[in-house]
């Protein structure tokens, strides 16, 4: 929690063999998969929305599916759960 | 007049990575500042024929640029490129796989320049060796993390699954794009 105090944190996690990316949109924390489901490209929170760079796709904060192709994929999301101030619980 | 030149790179990524990187064309638009628009024209498993616009290392302004791909070997890439100014070129891009995780790549490059531009031959030589330069650069960070996804069981148009395969490992061309993509509109 300390690491979000810029509202969002990403590290690499051996558990899920995944990189993730854990934020606060509107009081909700999220946890998603950094690997943008397109080619595996670096998902990052910017300027309201989630983004990659390799072929600019976007992706809705809180809904997580594309919102500038035409296709029906989202990004990967894991469970948050609040345990204490200073603790989440990431789950599939 | 032909001028001929090579360069070499070795790579901590696999081959399958290496030629993805190279036929994934959409990407030249979005990573690449020295690539303007790029609009395929023709693309099948073994063919790419590609415009764009290009920004020539020491030059303000973009021009035209046709490119043909064609891919000689499975484990090998041939690119053809029609350059600006009449200058033709054909660059062999050769991938060597050292071991799963490292490639050797080899540009052999033959410029076909009129004899009025020989006494630039050098530089000439520089522009195209900072063009591969930059390009490197650029696409080095992808290299790395198209190898980081792979390993971590990523699906194309999908994401991480348990459902990857070996077989998703595989390169199959073309690399299929959106039906809006920026290359067909």
């Amino acid at each position: 929690m300390s690491d979000l105090k810029q509202d969002q944190h990403k590290f690499f996690s051996d558990v899920f063999v995944d990189e993730l990316l854990v934020y606060k949109h509107e009081n909700e924390y999220f946890a998603i998969s950094t690997f943008c489901p397109h080619f595996g490209g670096p998902l990052v929170l910017a300027e309201g929305k989630l983004n990659c760079y390799w072929h600019d796709w976007d992706f809705h904060l809180t809904e997580h599916h594309c919102i500038n192709r035409r296709i029906d994929v989202k990004a990967k999301r894991y469970k948050v759960q609040l345990i204490s101030d200073n603790t989440l619980e990431i789950s599939e | 007049m032909i001028i001929n030149f090579t360069i070499k790179r070795v790579v901590n990524v696999s081959k399958v990575v290496c030629l993805w990187n190279t036929w994934d064309h959409e990407h030249l638009y979005y990573v690449h500042r020295q690539f303007g628009n790029a609009k395929m024209m023709y693309e099948d498993s073994k063919v790419a024929f590609i415009r764009t616009t290009v920004k020539l290392p020491f030059l303000p302004i973009y021009v035209n640029c046709l490119h043909t791909m064609t891919s000689i070997k499975n484990d090998n890439v041939l690119v053809i490129d029609a350059l600006p100014f009449g200058v033709i070129s054909k660059l062999e891009m050769i991938y060597n796989e050292i071991d799963p995780r490292t490639t050797e790549l080899v540009n052999n490059y033959s410029l076909d320049v009129p004899v009025i531009f020989y006494p630039f031959k050098d530089l000439i030589c520089r522009v195209i060796t900072r063009w591969n330069d930059v390009n490197w650069e650029e696409d080095l960070p992808l290299k790395m993390r198209r190898q980081l996804a792979i390993d971590s069981n990523f699906v194309d148009f999908y994401g991480k699954s348990d459902k990857a395969v070996e077989a998703s490992k595989q390169l199959k061309l073309p690399i299929p794009r959106t039906k809006d993509s920026i290359l067909n509109n």
